[in-house]
């Protein structure tokens, strides 16, 4: 048996030890998913919160022979689709462009690196202005493109997750990435 | 720019964007368990309390049924009313234990 496994069966028996070993062993790769689901870090929180809680509630109905990571991630996106993607959270947008700075990011990468200052600026504009075009990216293509890129799943996987057919995944990603070309190729213009 | 150029680019820029991983804080992990036990307990308590409520009528019912089959003796009534609700405690206790619906409560 696997420790994931071991870890769903204690849980399932009440076991709040378990509970917290199973949050901590995931806690990176779903708030990493959050983040970049969310556009900003307050949601990303929420979002967070939600997902688990919605996963101890249905974690009786989980089916061991699928990955856990995949019914968090399946979850988590379930709960983004319903809750967040079609509010405006004026506020929480508002608070994370003032508590977020590029230049500050380069800064803080290059005095841990070997790469100048003047690379890394260059860099991490490059890299401002692709997040903020896939941010204003239509959700269909968005998720997948995220998925795809986030955690290396595969088509088939991205599929189970969104419950679209693998066809429709491979077309969303292509189409996603030419829009994203697209829109940098103009803003280079 | 060729074509192809972008592709590499663009491929290699998304992978450095997003193949990330952050870490949430301690506070957030501490937050999301005690919304969690929170949950937890108030579906408990609501579980009790409609457990409670169903034993309480199945028990009046039962002391009617005895009423209406035995006639009223106030003894036997005293006495079947003190083992019977015994027996429901012990045994909804167990029951409560098993189940793990009184984790709120810390009785285990």
């Amino acid at each position: 048996m696997c420790e994931t496994e071991e870890i769903i069966r204690s849980c399932r028996a009440g076991s709040s030890f378990a509970a917290q070993r199973l949050i901590e062993k995931h806690k990176t790769s779903l708030y990493s998913l959050t983040i970049k689901l969310t556009k900003n870090k307050y949601d990303a929180e929420d979002l967070f919160q939600e997902t688990w809680v919605k996963v101890f509630r249905k974690l009786n109905s989980f089916d061991e022979k699928r990955s856990f990571e995949n019914w968090l991630f399946t979850i988590c996106l379930n709960t983004y689709r319903d809750q967040y993607s079609k509010k405006k959270r004026w506020l929480n947008i508002i608070q994370n462009y003032f508590s977020t700075d590029g230049t500050d990011q380069a800064f803080e990468k290059v005095q841990n690196t070997n790469i100048s200052l003047e690379e890394e600026v260059v860099r991490t504009d490059e890299q401002l202005k692709l997040k903020k075009h896939l941010t204003q990216l239509d959700d269909r293509f968005r998720i997948p493109i995220i998925l795809s890129y986030f955690n290396d799943s595969s088509y088939k996987e991205i599929a189970e997750m969104l419950k679209i057919p693998e066809g429709t995944v491979k077309s969303r990603i292509s189409l996603g990435k030419k829009k994203l070309k697209q829109l940098l190729q103009e803003e280079w213009l | 720019m060729s074509d192809t150029h972008h592709k590499a680019s663009i491929d290699t820029q998304l992978s450095e964007l997003l193949n990330t991983r952050e870490i949430p804080s301690d506070y957030l992990i501490s937050k999301t368990l005690k919304k969690i036990s929170n949950q937890e307990e108030a579906k408990n308590y609501h579980r009790v309390w409609l457990l409670g409520l169903v034993s309480m009528m199945l028990f009046w019912l039962e002391i009617g049924a005895f009423l209406y089959f035995a006639g009223y003796q106030l003894i036997t009534l005293a006495v079947y009313t003190i083992l019977s609700s015994s027996i429901n405690l012990v045994v909804g206790l167990i029951f409560l234990q098993k189940r793990r619906l009184m984790k709120g409560w810390k009785l285990q």
